[in-house]
């Protein structure tokens, strides 16, 4: 009788061991999700971000490294929609850690649950560029995604960590409130501004913003600029009258300079979120679209 | 109501293809040759070896999940030597996805990971050709046979993985040990029927004796360890280490004792445009023992270094030096002191295709003049395939 309620007691005490206090280890594949996973999870987390926020998502190397922040995770939160395809899996494999593989209990992907933009119609292929195969995964721009995203986070991780349920809803509802009101700040704020981009990386911006992105540094989906491709965005920058060039900091800004001195069209660099979890990402989001509409509005140099 | 469940229907046949098909790509590997001399040097069974145009390697890659516990794939190829097609399995594997105790099985048919170049497929090569050293100890298709393989990821700080495993050792994709021989040039043949008449003399010269696999003793076994640590953000090194042994040909219980060693570094900037600029440099030494008489062996050993600079998108230039000798047994053109410098340069129009020049410098021992050889390669991919191995 006592070998029985001691063994039952251990077997509680493990199964509760995240909720008596021990953080969820989770591994989140951006600085984005990364800060969502933070902002929501609170101390009931710790999170690992892959991928640095420098760094061009699509091109990351799988280094062994990244293979020891997966190997202890009880959760992975990916992008997904293709996003990762191209690093993610062999550290996933490498890392035998079988609560994170893809049909597991602990796999997350954000792009569930969100409406894609720009699915490929039948017949594309490669012949379009690096088309992403399930539509655009660069969705976590805009206050309404966030919000889908909390909400499915919020279910994963209170499946994981029943004990931290008051604490993920608590979280939950000030990162929503806070999305709400830069919902309110800044739908439709650009209603009509034209805009260039590099690599499709701002449409879910654009739509929310009301802003029309009326071209691609890029040719194509990861081809890089090129000199006659530069020349044709000239016509499109005077007749459009485009505002302003939107680059990633790990994009070339050879190209847009090229295209400032010709015809004055000023480029900025939208801030990135750091990895260290220093800014929540409402905060982050916040200060991102206040730039954006400085920058559209001429207001930033 | 009936476009409704007409589209309903095809959205689930949609679904229902992607949960059945496995991903398949393509790979086709090309190139023209030419050669200083009247004969090649490349000896390697997807190197460009004819004068004029070569067909090195075609590949067909399946690959899906099995079930919850297991990943399968398979890697078909075919070439063209001399007008005759030649098809081959190259490797076709299951992996496990999630054991205890950072264990991963992978068994079936595949390349030997020993070091870091044997694994690797020709139309992922950085250069057209296979090293000298790996062409001579692990032969021209590469070392690969049926076996099994154990991975443990030591649970230590810092990336750390002891693999051990076990293949079938005959054939001629076991050179080293009781399998066809490179014991003379144009030794290696695709099953044309030809194995008799070289059946008599084997590596160094000797002659070939035993080829039976009558239990474990004549298997071949593997043991590897790595280790990799991040000098910053932006620079990543990889230490390896090997030993292989196996009988051999040469006689009953003769054995084959392979050392293997491999450095890699890559430097690539954190803030970096499509994956550009990187620096990759990639060193392996090879020792082998080779047992001829009872307790008398016979060596060969060499090295491969080379250095890739991804200087802007898209382009890459590459730098090869090599070195291949050996100690006792018969001298020949496959088993010769031999030095081998190549540059090349590629470009990649998009991730699924390359342009690659490349010229060789083979200097051997005794002869004066050094051959040159030249390449110009050309690959291209469609379908889905696996993401590499860093």
């Amino acid at each position: 009788m006592l070998h029985f309620s001691i063994r039952m007691a251990l077997l509680f005490v493990c199964c509760a061991s995240f909720s008596l206090g021990k953080p969820l280890n989770v591994t989140a594949t951006t600085a984005e999700l990364g800060a969502i996973v933070r902002e929501i999870g609170g101390s009931d987390v710790k999170v690992e971000v892959l991928a640095p926020s420098q760094s061009d998502p699509h091109f990351i190397d799988a280094k062994p490294s990244l293979i020891l922040h997966l190997r202890k995770a009880h959760l992975l939160v990916t992008g997904g929609a293709g996003l990762e395809d191209a690093w993610l899996p062999p550290l996933v494999l490498k890392s035998r850690n079988k609560n994170i593989q893809k049909s597991a209990r602990g796999y997350l992907e954000a792009a569930d649950g969100i409406g894609l933009l720009e699915i490929p119609e039948a017949g594309t292929d490669r012949s379009h560029g690096d088309v992403h195969p399930y539509g655009n995964p660069h969705f976590m721009t805009t206050p309404e995604n966030a919000k889908i995203f909390g909400r499915s986070l919020v279910d994963k991780l209170v499946d994981l960590s029943p004990g931290g349920q008051k604490t993920f809803e608590g979280n939950y509802k000030a990162y929503a409130e806070k999305l709400d009101q830069i919902q309110k700040d800044f739908e439709g704020s650009l209603q009509g501004a034209s805009l260039l981009g590099f690599h499709k990386s701002y449409e879910y911006m654009a739509v929310f913003t009301g802003a029309d992105i009326e071209g691609y540094l890029e040719p194509k989906p990861g081809i890089p600029p090129s000199p006659a491709h530069l020349s044709s965005l000239l016509p499109v920058i005077k007749n459009k009258g485009v505002r302003c060039i939107l680059l990633q900091p790990y994009q070339r800004e050879k190209s847009a300079k090229f295209l400032k001195d010709k015809t004055g069209v000023p480029y900025h660099y939208l801030s990135i979120f750091p990895e260290d979890g220093s800014r929540s990402f409402t905060s982050f989001l916040e200060s991102n679209y206040k730039r954006l509409l400085q920058y559209a509005n001429g207001e930033k140099k | 109501m009936r476009i409704y469940l007409l589209v309903t229907l095809l959205a689930g046949g949609l679904q229902a293809k992607e949960f059945f098909n496995p991903k398949i790509s393509l790979s086709g590997l090309f190139s023209i040759a030419q050669f200083s001399g009247d004969e090649t040097l490349n000896f390697g069974a997807h190197d460009p070896k004819s004068v004029g145009f070569n067909v090195q390697n075609v590949e067909l890659t399946l690959a899906h999940a099995v079930d919850p516990y297991l990943l399968g794939e398979a890697h078909l190829i075919t070439l063209v030597e001399d007008g005759e097609t030649i098809f081959e399995l190259e490797e076709a594997f299951f992996q496990t996805t999630a054991l205890p105790l950072g264990l991963q099985v992978l068994g079936g048919h595949y390349f030997t990971r020993a070091g870091r170049f044997n694994a690797v497929h020709p139309h992922a090569w950085s250069f057209a050709d296979q090293p000298i050293i790996h062409n001579r100890i692990y032969g021209g298709d590469g070392l690969r046979n049926p076996g099994v393989q154990l991975g443990w990821l030591v649970p230590a700080p810092f990336f750390w993985e002891i693999t051990a495993g076990s293949q079938q050792a005959t054939g001629e994709t076991a050179v080293s040990f009781l399998g066809d021989e490179g014991g003379a040039p144009g030794a290696h043949h695709h099953g044309d029927g030809d194995e008799e008449e070289h059946a008599g003399e084997g590596i160094g010269g000797y002659p070939i004796l035993e080829r039976e696999v009558e239990g474990p003793r004549e298997l071949m076994y593997h043991l590897r360890n790595a280790f990799s640590f991040d000098l910053s953000p932006s620079v990543t090194v990889l230490l390896g280490g090997d030993y292989l042994t196996g009988t051999n040909n040469k006689g009953d219980g003769f054995q084959t004792h392979i050392f293997s060693g491999d450095f890699f570094l890559k430097w690539k900037p954190v803030k970096n445009s499509l994956g550009y600029p990187f620096v990759k440099w990639q060193t392996e030494a090879l020792w082998r023992k080779y047992e001829v008489l009872p307790d008398f062996y016979i060596d060969d050993f060499g090295y491969v270094s080379q250095v890739e600079y991804g200087f802007i998108e898209r382009w890459v230039a590459g730098l090869r030096g090599e070195f291949a000798g050996f100690l006792r047994g018969e001298e020949n053109l496959l088993r010769e002191e031999r030095a081998r410098l190549s540059w090349n340069i590629t470009f990649y129009p998009s991730e699924f295709s390359k342009i690659r020049l490349q010229h060789n410098f083979d200097s051997r021992l005794h002869e004066s003049e050094t051959l040159h050889s030249v390449f110009l390669q050309m690959e291209f991919n469609i379908g889905s395939h696996g993401a590499h191995t860093f």
